[in-house]
């Protein structure tokens, strides 16, 4: 049986890290940073995640930081920002980072499948 | 008194340039204002000397009138010259120096030979003209090349502008043309050309469209100086009119009567009108005031109002986008969280880790909601102050006395500096309690291992009283610091970013100023100012 990949979900928020995961702990190995910092460093110890879900607005850091500093690290990894910011702006912020998708909440789960699916 | 072509444009003229003159030397402030003040200057002097020696005919009063008048109509050029190059912002000196250097050594020449003008004259009927001397034409060449380098880098400015920039300039050279040109006819006085005469009349006539250019296109910001300055040039012209026309008749009228011409008719006649014109000027100056620029200063009113209420249309709008992107934000993710929750529900009843998460975290994310909404209430809605006597001291004491098992599990120290008396201030205790409880948890949050929060009281001049509220935190970047006031704004780990903009909604709506002081590393001050507005009870602290 072929290994499930690994997604590292990065949120500050407990409602949100436990929404992916009842989402996702049944197609995918899951890892959870509470913080942009906690990201990168689960990222270096961790050589099998193949997929970030990066949330935004995170205290110190935000989201769209990490994911810069992420692509320049490991270009492979793919990154899906999510956020609760619905505008244009910042949807173009995040893509001239080099997030490979953008979902905005609240979600559907289906949507968030099909796009891990697409991208992965 | 002779009347003639002559004298009537020289007097316009005079009176027209005078007005403008005392006006922009009292209310200019500007370099440009000043210059344009001193160009006038030149005019007057030209047109006033002009003026009165052409009402006499007496070889050294004639001279010196008309030396004098030359000597202003000299300037007139020199000084537009250096008003041109303040205009550009030309900073080449050199040309202006030489421009000053050449304008008086043609003083010396004007005065102190007779190279300009001979000690013969010409006779115009009513009054005497000098005959030109040798340097005449060689002047006259002087000044129309002055007049042309005045106007040459506004020629070039004219060329740079772009089409919808051009209007104002184009008024200042179309006038300059029609002031020079006409003026220029004054040169040919000397040679017997009678048509020259009008030439005074164009003079005017630059005044004339220059001013209204001021006015239409704000040329020099001095709108209002100048619209004030044609009114009573206006008048005062009339008024001169009237009253010389009065002298005249009463002179005719008592030379009819008694036989023969007497200068003491002329004074007595001069005496009575000016005696009654003083009060009549008075009168009529606050008329035009009531009349024309109560109604211009009644537009400035409106229009201010106007730009004010676009102004705060516009702040509004934008307060509303923040605060629409903040809120958005902030109810979405305990949106994602219920929602989430609620589709696996059928799926995951039975599951007791589900159902366990399940009730932890769906309350929490609705209390949150309701939370923010709240704030967001308070903000956008704040219930008006209900001002009540309030000891500010105590008031403080208290909020800090309820924050004391925090202080002491954060590991704070607090040191407390108040005014030396107890003080009775006119708040609503309610809302600057919550004030102060907001600025003093964002210090707490800037302290998380700990630090000193020093809360200082003082009373500013009898008028004011301030709070400074300082930790010894983290402190707030330079860039964050001017936004920290926005709601939503929030760089911290926890909260809605809704706390410090409520602190400034409160003390704004006490009439006082709320601004913070941070330095990056050693902590940050909060200054609030409240005034005292209701009477101080001060009470020894004995």
């Amino acid at each position: 049986m072929p290994q499930k990949p690994t997604i590292l979900i990065c949120d500050d928020e407990e409602g949100i890290r436990e929404s992916f995961n009842l989402i996702l702990k049944d197609k995918y190995e899951l890892v959870f940073a509470e913080s942009g910092k906690d990201c990168l460093k689960i990222l270096k110890e961790n050589k099998d995640i193949s997929l970030i879900l990066m949330d935004i607005k995170m205290p110190k850091r935000n989201g769209i930081e990490i994911t810069r500093e992420i692509k320049c690290l490991r270009p492979n990894i793919k990154v899906i920002v999510v956020t609760g910011y619905e505008s244009a702006e910042i949807a173009k912020e995040a893509t001239d980072a080099g997030a490979d998708a953008y979902i905005t909440k609240p979600f559907e789960s289906k949507n968030i499948i099909n796009t891990i699916y697409k991208i992965i | 008194m002779n009347q003639n072509v002559f004298f009537l444009s020289s007097l316009t003229l005079s009176i027209t340039t005078f007005s403008i003159i005392i006006i922009l030397f009292y209310y200019g402030k500007e370099s440009i204002h000043k210059l344009y003040a001193l160009q006038n200057v030149a005019i007057f002097l030209w047109a006033i000397n002009a003026c009165i020696g052409s009402q006499i005919k007496d070889i050294f009063f004639t001279s010196l009138f008309f030396k004098l008048a030359c000597f202003g109509a000299h300037f007139i050029p020199i000084f537009m010259f250096h008003l041109s190059y303040t205009l550009i912002k030309s900073r080449n000196i050199k040309f202006l120096v030489f421009n000053y250097v050449q304008g008086f050594i043609f003083a010396i020449l004007l005065f102190g030979t007779r190279l300009v003008f001979k000690e013969t004259y010409i006779d115009y009927g009513f009054f005497w003209i000098p005959n030109p001397g040798p340097l005449f034409i060689p002047w006259f060449i002087l000044w129309i090349s002055t007049t042309a380098f005045a106007h040459f880098p506004l020629v070039k400015l004219y060329i740079s502008q772009k089409q919808n920039e051009k209007i104002p300039l184009k008024y200042f050279l179309v006038s300059s043309v029609v002031g020079f040109v006409s003026g220029s006819l004054n040169f040919l006085l000397p040679f017997k050309f009678t048509f020259a005469e009008y030439g005074n009349f164009g003079i005017s006539l630059y005044t004339i469209i220059l001013t209204y250019a001021f006015l239409k296109h704000q040329l020099l910001g001095i709108e209002i100086i100048i619209r004030k300055s044609i009114f009573y040039s206006m008048f005062i012209t009339i008024l001169t009119g009237i009253y010389l026309i009065l002298i005249i008749l009463m002179e005719g009228s008592f030379r009819g009567i008694i036989g023969y011409k007497s200068v003491f008719i002329s004074a007595t006649a001069a005496f009575v009108i000016s005696i009654i014109f003083n009060p009549l000027r008075n009168r009529i100056q606050t008329l035009i005031d009531k009349l024309f620029l109560r109604k211009t200063f009644d537009e400035f009113a409106r229009e201010n109002e106007f730009l004010k209420q676009e102004l705060e249309r516009s702040e509004r709008l934008k307060t509303a986008s923040t605060l629409a992107l903040g809120l958005a934000h902030e109810i979405r993710n305990p949106l994602t969280t219920i929602k989430t929750f609620a589709e696996f529900l059928p799926e995951k009843y039975s599951d007791k880790d589900f159902i366990n998460k399940f009730s932890k975290l769906i309350p929490t994310e609705v209390e949150r909601i309701n939370s923010i909404i709240h704030q967001l209430l308070t903000f956008s809605k704040p219930s008006p102050p209900s001002f009540k006597d309030t000891d500010i001291h105590g008031l403080i004491k208290d909020i800090l006395g309820f924050l004391n098992s925090v202080f002491l599990k954060k590991k704070m120290r607090i040191s407390e500096d108040y005014a030396d008396s107890m003080l009775m201030i006119r708040i609503d205790p309610v809302q600057i309690k919550q004030a102060l409880l907001n600025i003093i948890l964002n210090a707490i949050d800037a302290m998380p291992n700990g630090g000193i929060l020093s809360m200082k009281t003082e009373i500013i001049r009898d008028s004011c009283f301030k709070i400074r509220i300082s930790d010894t935190g983290c402190g707030i970047l330079k860039e964050d610091l001017k936004h920290i006031f926005d709601p939503f704004y929030s760089k911290k780990d926890e909260g809605t970013g809704l706390g410090l903009a409520i602190a400034h909604r409160i003390i704004t709506n006490h009439n006082g100023t709320i601004e913070a002081e941070s330095e990056t590393g050693k902590g940050t001050t909060f200054i609030i100012t409240i005034p005292l507005t209701a009477k101080i009870s001060e009470i020894s602290g004995e």
